[in-house]
């Protein structure tokens, strides 16, 4: 109690005293800011709003042009086509996106938000893609940003971030409705508003559900192969208040609720089928004063998922304040405050006492311009985070008792780049970070009894966990080659110390030394990622535009031994090489737009069974993709769409379930 | 001593501007930039086109690539000639934008600032001499430079998102 009132009152006074970067993207006119710049704009990388081509980091800004042309009907879908994002769709509804590196069932090192508001589990320490409460028509832009940005976002943030930004009321009016319906009993409806009331209120409301039958299992996977019969189905909505209280000062609400059922894989490569129920709040208060652009920001996400091998249910809530502003005219500052507080249930197994932590972070973000050509950003962020568990884990099973559970850890994580303009045209960016991953719920707090093995073992996390820390130094380069061809190169390598890793098939612990055989959640070992990426990007007369990229992965594991102590293997796992293309053309009613997407051969692990661990060879694989769109009138468009369309009924892409080409006829209305 | 080579050497500066035309791109960049100056309303804007007499025929053009409104962005833009012999036209005037040597005149400059009207050119000259409080190029990228001592001098300010995005000197 007295912990909590400290940090409390350390929340309050660093409030009164001082913002929070992805606040001020919530009341930007991307629309307005990016006519004007003749480019993107976002205030993604630093917390600061700024042109795409001053942004201190490597990023994607997914426009909705960009999602209107995509023959896809999910983000993890949208960012495949992007160097340096890594993705596999292990069943339909299950998309796992990475940034330069493997993505893995659940996977935990890509932090996402949808306006500022985590959308990532932190529970277990993954984003379930088909749970965010956002229909593909309220998206203003998606940003992705690639390398370690917890100095800006917190833990997590380790490999990159997607931030997703919804449309934006004050600004524009709108109505959309749309329908898709496709093979594989896919159908899809989505419904999005928004409207502004005189200056001073506006509403955002989103309504989507979808389903679909499931892919064909992978034959080996035995287990998926006993869950094929289960379909995706989700339901999603969002309302969002915006209310301008004074002329500088502005409050937005937002509650949304998300029910999918889908497949899906886990960290551990093994399969699961899953019920989602979450719902979140959250509270904005931004005030734009002599003394800066503050935002004071609240949220609450609660989580309850039935997964196959037991419930979990959890809460976060999060208090943040922030201060943005200039001093002077050539130096902007962020100074933010953040409190959060995450607890759970027992799980799977009930009865070990609830847990749960408390985290203090302060953080900071400087940026100067040195000349039109040259800036400098440095950004730091320190965490203090206390766990505790309410009850003692049945003593009869597990080695912990309740006071193990009291741990606490500090960290510290940085981001420094430098942006030279040379005379010679383009950007060149010199950076080097830190990110921290903490320990999710499952990794401190896990308790499973297993009695389906040969013998009884117990499943524990482990409250002695370290934190995994990724550091990652990057030289990238932009430039337009011609007036209608822009290129965008980085060389990249990131290492990542401590990997946070779940057990293999050979108990950590064995009795004497624990009542039962233990596996164990564990620090792993280390892994290094180096790699390079080019994009170039092409928008000649005529109606036509079309972009390749490239990139090279090369991953270098010191892991514990796959098999009996780890499932994973990120050294091959992780493609060597990836390649997109695109091609499109717009005419005044019809567009036409080609999409291709190629992977190199790896090996990933797989669980068939529990306690099987085993590895699987995945051959190189290209997909096709193609939409075709027709404007009836300026309200009414019509496309057909075909995701994946060289698949068939199924390509063995990854170790779950195969994709398979997907088919279907979009209506859609807006006004 | 100080207070007498500032204005010298500022009115060294306005003296010789680039010759650098106003083209109607500039003009959009200016209207898009107007929906961000703080304390106006409506989406309706007045650019002040202040000519001399060897400009008069780039005001022209201009005034007619304005024609009955340009929209740009969150505003109208719609257009005025006003001589800079005769400053009596910049009443109602949104903003005012400099052409030619006009962006080095210090009595024009002046004259707008009392008005509390902000004063635009393409000749980034102007603004570097504190003649103008913001000076635009939309080619070939846009670049935005706004003096902030000047634009206190004209009582314009503007959005918070606006100010970080662009040079101030």
């Amino acid at each position: 109690m007295k912990t909590r009132f400290l940090l409390m009152s350390a929340t309050a006074v660093s409030a009164a005293a001082v913002l929070s970067l992805p606040a001020i993207g919530q009341s930007l006119d991307y629309n307005a800011m990016s006519g004007l710049f003749g480019e993107a704009v976002t205030a993604g990388a630093t917390g600061a709003p700024q042109r795409s081509s001053d942004v201190p980091a490597t990023m994607i800004i997914i426009t909705r042009d960009d999602i209107e042309r995509s023959p896809e009907f999910d983000i993890p879908g949208l960012l495949r086509h992007y160097a340096g994002v890594g993705h596999n769709r292990f069943s339909f509804g299950d998309s796992q996106v990475a940034i330069r590196g493997e993505a893995s069932g659940y996977m935990p090192r890509l932090l996402v938000l949808v306006n500022g508001r985590e959308v990532y589990l932190d529970s277990y320490g993954y984003t379930a893609w088909s749970t965010l409460p956002v229909q593909m028509e309220e998206i203003q832009q998606i940003e992705v940003v690639k390398g370690p940005q917890s100095a800006l976002y917190g833990f997590n943030a380790v490999s990159g971030v997607v931030n997703i930004i919804t449309r934006n009321p004050d600004f524009e009016n709108w109505v959309t409705a749309r329908a898709n319906i496709g093979n594989g009993g896919y159908d899809d409806v989505a419904f999005t508003a928004g409207r502004s009331f005189g200056d001073r209120a506006s509403v955002r409301f989103s309504y989507g559900n979808a389903g679909a039958e499931e892919f064909e299992p992978i034959a080996s996977n035995t287990f998926a192969v006993s869950l094929a019969d289960g379909d995706y189905s989700r339901e999603t909505a969002s309302l969002e208040g915006r209310f301008q209280i004074t002329d500088n000062v502005r409050l937005i609400a937002e509650a949304t609720t998300s029910e999918v059922q889908l497949q899906e894989l886990t960290s551990i490569y093994y399969t699961t089928r899953s019920l989602y129920e979450l719902h979140s709040y959250k509270i904005d208060v931004e005030a734009d004063t002599d003394f800066g652009f503050w935002t004071f920001s609240g949220y609450r996400n609660e989580t309850e998922i039935a997964y196959e091998f037991g419930p979990s249910s959890n809460e976060l809530t999060t208090f943040r304040a922030q201060n943005l502003f200039k001093i002077g005219t050539n130096d902007t500052v962020r100074l933010t405050a953040e409190y959060r507080e995450g607890t759970t249930i027992s799980f799977p197994d009930p009865g070990n006492g609830g847990f749960g932590y408390e985290t203090m972070a302060f953080s900071a973000m400087w940026n100067h311009r040195f000349s039109s050509a040259v800036d400098l950003t440095l950004a730091g962020r320190f965490d203090s985070v206390d766990w505790s568990r309410d009850g003692d884990p049945n003593p009869a099973f597990y080695i912990f008792t309740q006071e193990d559970y009291d741990v606490s850890f500090e960290e510290f994580s940085y981001n420094a780049a430098m942006v030279w303009r040379p005379q010679s045209g383009g950007a060149v960016r010199f950076s080097a970070s830190q990110g921290v991953q903490a320990p999710s719920m499952f990794d401190i707090g896990f308790t499973l009894l297993s009695t389906t093995t040969p013998i009884p073992l117990a499943i524990t996390g482990n409250p002695n966990m370290e934190t995994s820390i990724v550091r990652a130094y990057e030289i990238a380069y932009d430039r337009a080659l011609s007036p209608t061809v822009d290129m965008r190169a980085a060389i990249f390598t990131q290492e990542t110390s401590d990997v946070r890793g779940t057990f293999g098939a050979f108990p950590d612990v064995l009795p004497p030394n624990a009542p039962l055989p233990v596996l164990l959640f564990n620090n792993r070992g280390d892994t290094q990622t180096t790699g390079a990426e080019i994009s170039l990007m092409g928008d000649p007369d005529g109606g036509w535009h079309w972009g390749v990229n490239y990139t090279y992965q090369s991953v270098d594991d010191d892991l514990a031994t796959f098999g009996l102590f780890t499932a994973l293997d990120f050294e091959s796992a992780t493609p060597e090489h990836l390649v997109n293309a695109q091609i499109g053309w717009a005419g005044e009613r019809f567009t036409a737009d080609a999409f291709f997407n190629y992977v190199s051969a790896t090996t990933s692990p797989l669980q068939p069974d529990f306690g099987t661990l085993t590895r699987f060879d995945l051959d190189a694989a290209i997909a096709a993709s193609f939409r075709a769109g027709f404007r009836v009138n300026d309200h009414v468009n019509i496309s057909l769409n075909a995701q994946n369309a060289n698949f068939g009924s199924g390509e063995i892409a990854n170790v779950n379930y195969q994709p398979a080409s997907r088919t279907w006829l979009q209506l859609s209305t807006s006004f | 001593m100080r207070n007498f080579l500032l204005p010298v050497a500022a009115g060294l500066l306005m003296a010789a501007p680039a010759a650098a035309e106003t083209t109607t791109r500039d003009l959009e960049v200016i209207g898009r930039a107007l929906g961000f100056v703080e304390n106006q309303s409506g989406s309706e804007r007045v650019l002040a086109i202040i000519h001399d007499a060897a400009s008069a025929g780039e005001a022209e053009a201009l005034l007619a690539s304005l024609g009955g409104g340009l929209r740009a962005g969150r505003v109208t833009l719609t257009g005025r000639l006003v001589n800079s012999a005769d400053l009596s036209g910049l009443d109602g005037a949104h903003a005012a934008v400099l052409l030619g040597a006009v962006a080095g005149d210090a009595s024009v400059a002046q004259a707008v600032n009392s008005a509390s009207i902000l004063s635009v050119s393409s000749d980034m000259g102007c603004v570097q001499a504190q003649g103008c409080v913001m000076g635009v190029q939309s080619a070939p990228s846009v670049r935005i430079v706004v003096n902030r001592a000047n634009a206190g001098a004209a009582s314009v300010s503007f959005a918070a998102a606006f100010a970080m995005m662009i040079e101030e000197i």
